[in-house]
This record gives C-alpha cells, sequence and structure tokens, in this order.
C-alpha cells in the first residue's frame, strides 16, 4: 500500500529546512506520495523512514527491458489497477510477427527496412513497429537465426519465438547481447529455457495452464536465475484470457504472491485483433500481432496512445474551428477557451438556439475562460493567433467576433490584434444565456 | 444609423453602439461595470465619467477636470468616438462606521494564547499610539491603539479606491501592468493617510505621535501598497516581488507619525496566500493547536482556505468570484443600505419574506443575503438542484426578462434575482467548497477529520450559517463547530502590532504553511463540478 | 507457496431497465454486480446489448465504408430497421432523427412520428429514438414522439442538465425509458440522475450516456468516466447505477482514421476494414468499461463484437425479460 502525504510527512523531520528544494516538509512529502520525487533529496530523513518508504515504493510490477540501443523498450512498473487512479506508465510494446519461412534474404531485409522505417505521427506521437518477434522455422533453424540477427542488426527489439529449446538456443545465442526476450512454445517444461535464459542474461516468457502454475513457473524461473520475466496469462478465449488478465493485475498489486509481479506477454493470432484491443485496455504489456496492415496497426496504436495518456491532464478539447450545426459565412463566430467543460457548456447552449454558429475554441492549455484569463492565456493576443491559425476569416465573410462576457476587457486588445475590419463583440458571461444574446444581438446588428 | 466605438479605459473594454445610445450602453454592453444604480435616470451620480477623447455635448458637460470634461453616462449620448475613463472612486460611500472596537484591548480580546502587552515598535507615553490596517481588495479598516495600554482609541474604514480599476485582484495586477501601478500605489495611501486622521480626530489624538503601522492584506494589495510591480503575481506558478517586505518608513506612503515611525506589513505564504490569512490563522489560535485540525476560510473576491494546526497547515486560495460581495449578481450590491441581507420563505404560503438593512424596499442584494435567498429558495423547491427555477415558483413571484426567468424582490420587480445570478453565487460557492475538499483530499485518503471551522471575511459575523451549509458553501458540520472572526486580518495585524511574540509566531508559523496551488491537484476540477449543486454531489448528503 | 484470488464483492447492483412492453418484446439491461465483464466473480443476469443506427433521411457525413450495408434502405427507416434486425441481427434499433434538426431538412414532429410509427410496425424489438439534439427542437419532436407511442417503452435520447424536464415529464406520462446525458463528467451524470429523481422519473427507467469520444478523439475519456461511475456504482451509489448506452458507431466513424482512402495514406491501410476496425477498437474497450447498450452502425463490427459476447455470457440469455 502506498504512503499518504500526511503518512510520510510524519516520518520526515519537520524542519522545513528547504534542502530538498521544498518549502516545507509537507509540499515534499505530498510530492513523494505521489511518485515525483525520491527520497533520497532529504538528507536527514531517518532510516525508519527510508524502510517504510522504500517497502512502500517498490515497485509492485517488475520492470523488463527488450532490446537495447535507442530502441530498446521498457514494460512494466504499473502501479495501479484502473488509469484513473494515477496513470498507467509504460505503454505496451507492438511485436511484429516474422514467420521468415520461405523468404529471400532480399524480401526479408525489404520487410524489416520497412518495419524498422514505419512511421506514423499521431497527436504528438510517433507510432513505430516496437519491435519483431521472429519465429522459429522447424526444420530450418537457420532461417530464423538469420532473421533474428537482420532484425537485431537493425536495431529492433526482438522476441524470439521458440518451437524447440535448441532452435531457441541458436536464435538467442547469436543476438545475447541485444537482449532478446526469449519465449518458449506454450506450456514448454520447466527449466529447460530458464536455464538458457539465465545463462545467456535474457528475458524469459513463462506460461501454465493456470494461474497458480503460472505464478509457479514465474518462481522456478526466479530460482534458476532469470532476472527479467514475462507471464503470459492463460486462456482458451476472451473471457478466460481477460479472467487471468485481470487475476494478474489484481494479485500484483496486492502482492497476493510474488510469482505474478512481473508484466504480461500476449500473443494475437491472425483475426483475432479483438483480443489485442482488449490486451491493450487490460494490462497486457508487450504483444505479438501478426503479418498486419495499417488497418490493424493504426487502430491499435490509436487505442494504446488513448489508455496510456496521463488522465491526470484536464479534459480538453482539440483547439480548431467547430461548427455548430451548419455554418455559412453569414453564422456567428464565438470564441472560448478548450477546456472541456467550457466547451461542451457553449456547444451545447449554442445547439440550443437553433442558430448554427462557428464556434472557434481556442488553445487556452485546458483553462476555462476566466482562470485562463487570469493566467495570460487568453489574452487578445493569443486569441488572435489562433483566430489566424485556424483561418477563421477564410470561414465567414463578416468581420465580428463575439468573445465571452468574462473577459470583456481583452476586446480593445482583440479588436487591435486582429487588425482593420474587426470588431469584436462582448457576449454574455454565463453560456445560458447565449441564447437570448444571439437571438437579440446577432438578429438586430445583422451581421449575417 | 451611424456607429460609433465607445473605449473605457483603463479597462480597455470596448464596444460599438449606434449613434444617439447613451455612454452607459455602451458600457453594458461592454461589460464595463459602470454603476447606475438610480437605474439611469440621472439621479445617483455613480455613473460619473471623464471624457479623455472624443466629442461631449457641451449641454451635458458637468465640470472640468484636468481639462477633460466630466459627464454623467446615463444622460450623455454618444455622438462619435469615445474614450472615456470612469470616475466612480470619488463616489465611493463610505463605510458606515461603527464604534465596534474602540475601548476595546486587543491582547485581552483577542489573543488566542496569553501574551503580554509588548508593542514592536518603542513607546514611552501616552501620546504613543499604533495603528493597525488591513487593505482588503473590497475594504480598507484600520485601528489607531494607544500603545501604552493596548487600548484601542479610534478606528476607521472605507472602501479600497482601487475599486475602479478593477473589482479583483486580477483586474488590478492588469491596471498596474498598463501603467496604473503609481495611481493606484497614491491612491490607497491618500486613503488610508485620510483614514488615520479621521480616527485621530475620533479619539481627539494628535497623529504625530504615530510610532509604527501594522500592515495586513493580500499579496497583491501589500505590493500595490508598496509601488512593487505585482505582475510576476498572476503568474504560473505565482512569483511575487516577495513575501516578506522589509519595514519601510511611514513619510515614504505620506502616513503621519513620528519620523522613522516603521511600517511593517505582514509576510505572506504564497502570492495566493497573504499576510491577511496568515494573521488571521494565527489570531485564530491554529499555530498553537497541537492535535486538531482546524479550517480557517475567509470568503471575499478570493475564498482564502487554511487547513491544519500547530504542526503543519496547507493554504489555498481559490477564485470565488465577487459574488460574495454582490458582484456579478444583476441586482448585486456591496452591504449597505437597502440591500437585502437576509431571506426566509414559508413554502406553505409561497411567501418570501426579505430583511433589507435599512427596512426600507430593496434597492438590489449583497452577499449574505444572496446565499440567504438561495438557500431559502432551494429548501422551499422553487429553484431545483441546478440552481433554475422549477415550477412551483409562483406566478406573482416570478418576472421575465430577455434574461429568463426571476424571482421578484421589489414591489416594482426592478429587483430581481435571476437563474444567471443563483448560477454565479452557485459557482463562486463551489469553488471554496471544492477547495476545501481538494485541501483535504490532497492529504491522502484517510485525511483527518476537521474538529474547527473558523469564518471569516466581509461577511463575518453577518453570514447566515445554516444557510451557507444548507446550499453547500461550508460542509456540514455540527453548527457549533464553526465560529466568526469578525475580521482576522485587522486583529492578526492589531496582535501583530502589540506583541513582539505574536509577530515572531506568525513569522516561524509561516514556515509550517503549506502553499498548494489548486491548479495543481488533479482533482479539484472534479471537485469542482461536483460542489456546483445544490448543495454539492457527494454521496454522504445523498444518501441521507 | 499458495495462490489464493478472493473475488471481489461489491455492495451495490447495476439497476435493470426494461426497454419495451406491451405487444413490443421487451429486453433488459444491466443487473450486473460485479465489474463490467468480470462474469468470473459476479452475475450478470443480461448481457450486453448490441444496437444498430438508422436514419430517418439519408445520412450525409456517413464514410462509404458505413453506408455500403445499407444501400437501397438509407433514409428508409422502416426498410432499415428491418435488414437492422432481420438481416444484421441486431438486438435492437436506434432511429436518429437527424432530418429534424433545423439546419438538416427541419422536418416536423409529425414527420418523425410517422417514422417511428413506421419503425415500430416494421420490427418486434425495442426502439431507441434520437432526436436533432437542438434545444427547443429536441423537446418538441421526442416529446410528441413520446406521447404519439405511448407504452411501447421506447428509449428516448436524451435529455440534459440544462434542459431535462419535459423529457422527463413525457417520459413518465407515457412509459418511456429516458436517457440522461452529461458531458463526460460522472458528477454531472449524478446531478442530472438526482435532477430526474426529484422530478418523479423512476431510476429504473433511465440509462446514463456518458457522451462517448471515439478512438483517438477522447475515448480515453469516457473509458476511465464509465469506469468510475461503475466504480461508485457498485459502492452502492444509487444514482449512478443506471445502465449504460454508448453511441460507438457515430464517434468511431466521425474519426478521420476511419475514412481516408488508403490511397491518401498508404500506410494506414485499407479502409473499410480499418473502420470497421475503429469501431470495434472503440466499442469493445466501452463495453468492457460498462456500456450495457453499445449502438454501432457497421453490421460487421456488430457481428464480431457478437462473436466475442455470446461466448462470454453463453450462459445468460440475450436480455429478453
Amino acid at each position: 500500500m502506498p504512503l499518504t502525504g500526511l503518512q510520510i510527512f510524519k516520518l520526515l523531520p519537520n524542519t522545513n529546512c528547504r534542502k530538498c528544494g521544498y518549502a516545507t516538509c509537507l509540499a515534499f512529502a505530498m510530492k513523494l506520495a505521489a511518485g515525483r520525487e525520491a527520497l533520497e533529496k532529504c538528507p536527514d530523513a531517518s532510516e525508519e523512514a527510508r524502510a517504510a518508504l522504500g517497502a512502500a515504493s517498490s515497485p509492485p510490477i517488475r520492470g523488463v527491458t527488450v532490446g537495447r540501443g535507442p530502441r530498446a523498450i521498457t514494460v512494466g512498473e504499473e502501479t495501479v489497477f484502473f488509469r484513473h487512479e494515477k496513470t498507467f506508465v509504460r505503454r505496451p510494446g507492438l511485436f511484429a510477427l516474422l514467420d521468415a519461412k520461405g523468404l529471400s534474404a532480399a524480401e526479408l531485409d525489404a520487410r524489416l527496412d520497412q518495419w524498422r522505417d514505419t512511421r506514423i505521427e499521431r497527436a504528438g506521437e510517433t507510432f513505430q513497429i516496437d519491435g519483431v518477434a521472429v519465429a522459429e522455422v522447424p526444420g530450418s533453424p537457420e532461417v530464423g537465426v538469420k532473421a533474428a540477427v537482420a532484425a537485431a542488426e537493425r536495431g529492433l527489439p526482438v522476441a524470439v519465438l521458440a518451437a524447440t529449446a535448441e532452435g531457441a538456443a541458436a536464435m538467442a545465442e547469436k543476438i545475447k547481447d541485444q537482449r532478446p526476450l526469449l519465449a518458449p512454445p506454450a506450456h514448454a517444461p520447466d527449466g529447460l529455457y530458464a536455464n538458457l535464459a539465465a545463462r545467456l542474461a535474457i528475458p524469459l516468457v513463462v506460461s501454465a495452464r493456470d494461474l497458480p502454475g503460472l505464478a509457479a513457473a514465474a518462481m522456478a524461473a526466479t530460482h534458476a536465475g532469470v532476472a527479467d520475466i514475462l507471464l503470459e496469462p492463460p486462456g482458451a478465449d476472451l473471457r478466460a484470457l481477460h479472467h487471468s488478465l485481470t487475476a494478474i493485475r489484481r494479485g500484483a498489486l496486492d502482492r497476493i504472491h510474488p510469482g505474478l509481479g512481473h508484466p504480461v506477454f500476449l500473443r494475437v493470432g491472425a483475426g483475432e485483433f479483438e483480443k489485442a484491443v482488449l490486451g491493450i485496455a487490460k494490462f497486457a504489456s508487450l504483444l505479438v500481432l501478426p503479418g498486419y496492415g495499417g488497418e490493424n496497426w493504426l487502430p491499435l496504436w490509436t487505442l494504446r496512445q488513448n489508455i496510456y495518456t496521463d488522465p491526470q491532464k484536464p479534459l480538453q478539447v482539440q483547439p480548431g474551428l467547430y461548427s455548430i450545426g451548419e455554418p455559412h459565412a453569414g453564422s456567428p463566430l464565438l470564441v472560448t477557451s478548450n477546456f472541456s467543460l467550457t466547451y461542451f457548456m457553449v456547444a451545447t447552449e449554442v445547439e440550443a438556439t437553433g442558430l448554427a454558429c462557428h464556434l472557434a475554441v481556442v488553445d487556452a492549455e485546458g483553462l476555462s475562460v476566466l482562470t485562463a484569463w487570469s493566467a495570460g492565456k487568453f489574452s487578445g493576443e493569443r486569441v488572435a493567433k489562433n483566430l489566424r491559425q485556424m483561418e477563421a476569416a477564410a470561414r465567414v465573410k463578416h468581420r465580428t467576433v463575439i468573445i465571452p462576457g468574462y473577459v470583456s476587457v481583452i476586446s480593445g486588445e482583440l479588436e487591435d490584434a486582429l487588425g482593420e475590419g474587426w470588431r469584436v463583440l462582448v457576449g454574455p458571461q454565463e453560456a445560458s444565456d447565449l441564447a437570448p444574446f444571439l437571438k437579440d444581438v446577432w438578429s438586430a446588428i445583422g451581421a449575417g | 444609423m451611424a456607429v460609433h466605438r465607445v473605449t473605457f479605459s483603463p479597462s480597455g473594454r470596448s464596444t460599438q453602439v449606434a449613434g444617439g445610445a447613451t455612454i452607459l450602453d455602451g458600457a453594458e454592453q461592454a461589460r464595463e461595470p459602470l454603476r447606475a444604480e438610480c437605474g439611469g435616470r440621472g439621479a445617483c451620480g455613480r455613473c460619473l465619467v471623464r471624457i479623455l477623447e472624443g466629442p461631449a455635448p457641451e449641454y451635458r458637460i458637468l465640470r472640468r477636470d484636468a481639462g477633460f470634461p466630466v459627464v454623467l453616462a446615463c444622460l450623455t449620448p454618444v455622438h462619435g468616438s469615445l474614450t472615456v475613463s470612469p470616475l466612480a472612486e470619488v463616489e465611493l460611500p463610505k463605510l458606515v462606521s461603527r464604534e465596534r472596537y474602540t475601548g476595546l484591548a486587543p491582547i485581552e480580546a483577542w489573543a488566542p494564547w496569553p501574551l503580554k502587552l509588548e508593542p514592536i515598535v518603542a513607546s514611552s507615553g501616552d501620546a504613543d499610539l499604533g495603528v493597525a490596517v488591513d487593505i482588503g481588495t473590497t475594504t480598507l479598516r484600520l485601528l489607531l491603539i494607544r500603545l501604552s495600554d493596548g487600548v484601542i482609541v479610534g478606528e476607521a474604514g472605507a472602501y479600497n479606491p482601487q475599486i475602479p480599476r478593477g473589482a479583483d485582484v486580477i483586474s488590478r495586477i492588469i491596471a498596474a501592468e498598463k501603467g496604473l501601478l503609481e495611481e493606484m500605489a497614491c491612491a490607497v495611501r491618500g486613503s488610508t493617510a485620510s483614514l488615520i486622521r479621521e480616527a485621530a480626530e475620533m479619539a481627539a489624538a494628535d497623529p504625530a505621535g504615530i510610532r509604527g503601522y501594522a500592515v495586513a492584506g493580500n499579496v497583491t494589495m501589500i505590493h500595490l501598497l508598496l509601488a512593487a510591480d505585482p505582475s510576476g503575481i498572476r503568474q504560473v506558478p505565482s512569483q511575487p516581488q516577495a513575501l516578506a517586505f522589509a519595514p519601510v518608513n511611514a513619510a515614504s506612503l505620506g502616513w503621519p507619525g513620528r519620523q522613522d515611525a516603521p511600517v511593517y506589513t505582514v509576510p505572506a505564504a504564497g502570492g495566493w496566500v497573504g499576510g491577511d490569512i496568515v494573521a488571521g490563522a494565527v489570531r485564530a489560535g491554529f499555530s498553537r493547536s497541537s492535535d486538531a485540525i482546524a479550517l480557517y476560510v475567509d470568503l471575499g473576491t478570493n475564498g482564502e482556505i487554511v487547513l491544519g494546526g500547530a504542526d503543519y497547515a496547507l493554504a489555498c486560495a481559490c477564485s470565488a468570484g465577487p459574488a460574495f460581495e454582490g458582484g456579478g449578481i444583476r441586482c448585486g450590491m456591496r452591504a449597505d443600505r437597502g440591500a437585502v441581507d437576509g431571506a426566509a420563505l414559508d413554502a406553505e404560503k409561497e411567501v418570501l419574506k426579505l430583511s433589507v438593512i435599512g427596512g426600507a424596499d430593496p434597492r438590489g442584494v449583497c452577499g449574505s443575503g444572496l446565499i440567504a435567498l438561495a438557500d431559502a429558495l432551494f429548501r422551499a423547491g422553487w429553484i431545483d438542484r441546478g440552481g433554475r427555477f422549477t415550477g412551483r415558483l409562483p406566478a406573482r413571484q416570478q418576472v421575465e426578462g430577455r434574461w429568463g426567468i426571476g424571482v421578484r424582490l421589489s414591489h416594482d420587480g426592478k429587483v430581481a434575482l435571476w437563474e444567471r445570478d443563483i448560477a454565479s453565487l452557485i459557482r463562486a460557492k463551489a469553488a471554496v467548497f471544492a477547495g476545501i475538499r481538494s485541501l483535504l483530499a490532497s492529504l491522502g485518503p484517510g485525511f483527518p477529520r476537521i474538529q474547527e471551522a473558523v469564518v471569516s471575511g466581509n461577511f463575518g459575523r453577518f453570514l447566515n450559517l445554516p444557510a451557507a451549509l444548507g446550499i453547500g458553501l461550508l460542509p456540514s458540520m455540527p453548527l457549533a463547530a464553526y465560529r466568526y472572526l469578525d475580521n482576522g486580518s485587522l486583529e492578526g495585524a492589531a496582535l501583530a502590532l502589540l506583541s513582539r511574540e505574536f509577530l515572531a509566531e506568525i513569522g516561524a508559523y509561516l514556515s509550517r504553511i503549506t502553499y498548494v496551488d489548486l491548479a495543481d491537484l488533479p482533482g479539484y476540477m472534479d471537485e469542482f463540478v461536483g460542489a456546483s449543486f445544490l448543495p454539492h454531489t457527494h454521496p454522504e448528503l445523498l444518501q441521507a | 507457496m499458495a495462490l489464493e484470488l478472493k473475488p471481489k464483492k461489491w455492495p451495490g447492483t447495476i439497476r435493470t431497465v426494461t426497454l419495451g412492453g406491451g405487444r413490443r418484446r421487451t429486453l433488459a439491461v444491466g443487473g450486473g454486480n460485479a465489474l463490467p465483464l468480470h462474469a468470473f466473480e459476479g452475475s450478470f443476469p443480461h448481457r450486453p446489448l448490441l444496437a444498430l443506427e438508422i436514419t430517418d433521411t439519408a445520412p450525409g457525413r456517413w464514410p462509404a465504408a458505413a453506408t455500403e450495408p445499407w444501400q437501397g434502405v438509407l433514409g428508409q427507416p422502416a426498410a432499415a430497421a428491418r435488414r437492422a434486425v432481420e438481416g444484421y441481427g441486431a438486438d435492437l434499433v436506434m432511429l436518429h432523427l437527424a432530418g429534424t434538426h433545423p439546419d438538416r431538412g427541419n422536418r416536423s414532429p409529425d414527420d418523425a412520428v410517422a417514422d417511428v410509427r413506421a419503425v415500430l410496425d416494421a420490427v418486434p424489438v425495442p426502439l431507441i429514438v434520437r432526436g436533432p439534439g437542438a434545444g427547443r427542437k429536441q423537446n418538441d419532436v421526442l416529446a410528441r414522439v413520446a406521447e404519439a407511442c405511448g407504452g411501447e417503452g421506447l428509449v428516448l435520447h436524451s435529455a440534459c442538465q440544462e434542459d431535462y424536464r419535459t423529457l422527463a415529464a413525457v417520459a413518465v406520462a407515457y412509459g418511456h425509458v429516458l436517457v440522461a446525458e452529461s458531458p463526460i463528467d460522472m458528477n454531472i451524470a449524478k446531478q442530472l440522475n438526482i435532477l430526474l429523481a426529484d422530478a418523479s422519473v423512476d431510476l429504473n427507467r433511465v440509462l446514463i450516456d456518458p457522451l462517448t469520444g471515439g478512438l483517438g478523439y477522447g475515448l480515453e475519456y469516457t473509458y476511465s468516466v464509465m469506469q468510475r461511475i461503475r466504480l461508485a456504482a457498485l459502492g452502492g451509489d444509487p444514482m449512478l447505477n443506471a445502465p449504460v448506452v454508448c453511441l460507438a458507431g457515430e464517434e468511431a466513424w466521425k474519426a478521420k482514421e476511419a475514412g481516408v482512402p488508403r490511397h491518401k495514406e498508404p500506410l494506414w491501410g485499407d479502409e473499410r476494414q480499418r473502420g470497421i476496425n475503429w469501431e470495434v477498437a472503440t466499442a469493445l474497450p466501452l463495453v468492457e468499461a460498462g456500456a450495457e447498450i453499445v449502438v454501432l452502425r457497421h453490421p460487421e463490427a456488430l457481428a464480431r463484437l457478437r462473436r466475442q459476447l455470446d461466448g462470454w455470457f453463453a450462459e445468460t440469455n440475450r436480455g429478453v425479460a
């Protein structure tokens, strides 16, 4: 159980010495409780405090790194069951399955080059193929080895999907310095693979037919000397899988068994898109996806992006020019902030008027209009800049912009910033007054 | 039809009006808070403006001020583009000055623990005086104290003369950024100086005997008093010039007294938690309450909250807006004559009874009246939990206008409470309630229970506590757990003036206060939305 | 070391809401007493329902992949409803009266009543009726429909905090179910339910629409708000334990990514499959976060969700009350 700010505060010296950089011990304790500071910053913390905090702060789910270099990926280290409790911290790795059987050397290179170079930018994140899961080709071990080496040479993290212990050894041995992940076939006998992973000092996937078996397998691997473990949950169908995924996370967070405190590995077969969706939402940390095209990757990447954003950021609406109803060049142009509640309130009220409008949602860093203005994020300059960026002038033939009544003070400044021909109309303070305002004022000035 | 621009200085608000409309029409359209309490009939003289630029009809010019025509905005038509500056400061009424404190000895009456009289300035005889000042965003109050025995001999109060530069601190900071810092500094110094003379006159004392001053105020007010640039205060995070200022010489502020009489300002805990709050919390005994956890709420334009005890305290400020002071409310006014300050509703008989300061037909509603009204309307089911009028509002009480439905307060229906006013109040009270909840929550789950709550601020004892609990402004606790502090800031300043120990205690307690920026607390917005309801959305209430 | 996983028990249960009635087939939703899909530790007497969306007039802005299954019946609500139920296996249908919006045809409340009647005559399943969402018109249209179709147990979509009285009154008067819509905010969802309860609406006749953010466009907000609502409900909050309905199809197909053709974004792959995947990847997390009814647009998305959920709830009936 994590300690609260007050509990930590009581362990601190309460000298308010500021050596940690905070004005008071309580401020520091609150940051510690939020996981945003380290106790090391307090030079005077007692042994007792260190012990208490150390126990509370060791992550319930260990981190595991696959690969080396810039594209190495670390998964695990999650601390919550629901993302709203804090945040999910480590985006799950999405690995592409590579079955090199029948591929020429040139085809192999081309495919790996393409995977290495795939990049899609979306909302501040670059989507990439996080790694390659190279399947052992039974009967032709050299094919898998070649493919694993080729992927590793490109800097891509590799998961070795073994069929036999010999094949696994051949592939993993070659690239052991690149920290490949060793994934034995499901329900492989304990021991064999664990010894290999321990010897090569690489991470290992363990699996079992049920949860107690899985936890025991993880313990056995630990005892065999494997430092980094991923759990492959049992589950023949989505329902059973969901049960396993839930139980593993809950068991890890409640620390009911040390064998459950590891990230989760999930193989997704062809036609199992729903399994990947569920896995991303529910705690899977490393997924192997079949030779999918963008129509599968893009929604999965996007889902991961959604689920793994920090939920403590204020709910924001994408800044931009929104249409309420179907506005034309003569419809009113209103300005509001991108704090979602403000946006929803204004949009609802405008919609209720039955009058189509252009709604310019200004980037106010997710603050409400008044707060944004107080902090200088809703100044005339800034609003004008936003209106220019969204090319509002091209969407209306009039030159009138309506601002929220709370920021009437920016009217002059905004008019100056917008330049010749524009006029600023001060709207009502409350969104609920928009209906009479638009009815009276807009029809009266006949700007349309 | 010709259209002209009207620009208000220094606010920068600006609008276009049709030729022939009045300047007051323009003010209303631009939301410039120009007041015309007579309803624009040229009777109250509250809407005087100075025309800085543009044509003024000769027949409307009342006088000239530094060469600029002065006119009544409500009667003056616009015949060309204008820049005007409201003159309201001249018209601010004096606070009703009651002899509330005179004769009292703060050390005996207010000390939260036994203090001995030991003024922070030297004193030698009965002619030696000290002054405790509270500079509020809205009001100034001061006490003239005889140092030899620590007895209050005079007192005075007035509205803050900076009000025309903005009703709230943010507007004042912006006004300062626009070059009005010196002007606002002069205004508050000058106004305070005349209050000192007024108090001295009342005490038949010579202000030359003043040996020193202790001043409490929010951080912005202290900056404006000392003419320190306040612009950093509204940055995120807040960066005031200083939280504690060295004493300055009274003469440099134009204040009377012995040569070198010092002016001490009470240090602040953060950009939004000023010396007024710290002084109040120590005055309320926070620094000595070792195991109890207590709540201090200062209700004003900013709701400031302190939560804690001797070991630690959390402090925050929430922007409640001016609703508690009658601002932002269509019929809002300060707690002057004619203000509704209480309400009771007999739901059976559908009769709304109002209490009005001075007893006449109401001219408006002040903050405490607003709270009492909202509570009464809510209890009777005339408004729903969202603050909207229901079908139970009797037709004869109902008024309708372009802003929707309202409840009639005056006989002629000109004074009415509209849905949007209730919405402003709900927002204000939600900010305070959410601030309290967020402070508690930031201590972590299983936080301690509040044992005692102290309410201070402009309403002070005028607050209708059951109503404040009823609408969810303050947490639901037994009424006995609450107590009022008339003016924690002023009382704290007086104790600081009279007791070195008390002033030292303030300094020491400061380091125990942790300032929390509510914007940093992820749960605040959630709490705010949850509290934007009557009384709020918390389960403990709704399952009862 | 023994591994013991205790099932998690909750004090609260989700309300059971019955849709339809009279001569119409009835369906029940809700009744679960554990976190969504946690069939291993709770009981779920009714499985989540899958609805398809049809419109009164031909929709203007659906991508080609979304309109393709509806070729020949677009803008013909009765025929579309039959196809949805008989052809595509929808549990129920949502008729969106988009054409009554002042800007989108401004059809009259009488036109709306005629459309609703036609759909009711065409299919035996319960019907969700979604208004144009334009303030006054929303009330005019839905109130008329509610009055003209008393006793059919319609689901009226939707009332909001700013304007709930009219629809609350007609839902009570004519025995319909009311959807309470809130802008991705748990507190407002709760406040609206309290207001409805204060207005004499039986909360066993209310569904929550938490407002859906589509995949890539705020899905995570809806997802977390729904999880929080469900936690509160299971914790015993009687004002938040209504079943939840999500308009997943509409929000999914609004996304740019659901419609852009492959030739414009080669890396994005086949647009038809991508659109359907977008809808599935919007809907499935919402079901997992607590949606009891998801309204979809593409029958293939419905079929894929059906396959998963049928497996999940093999032992529970398909909501027939």
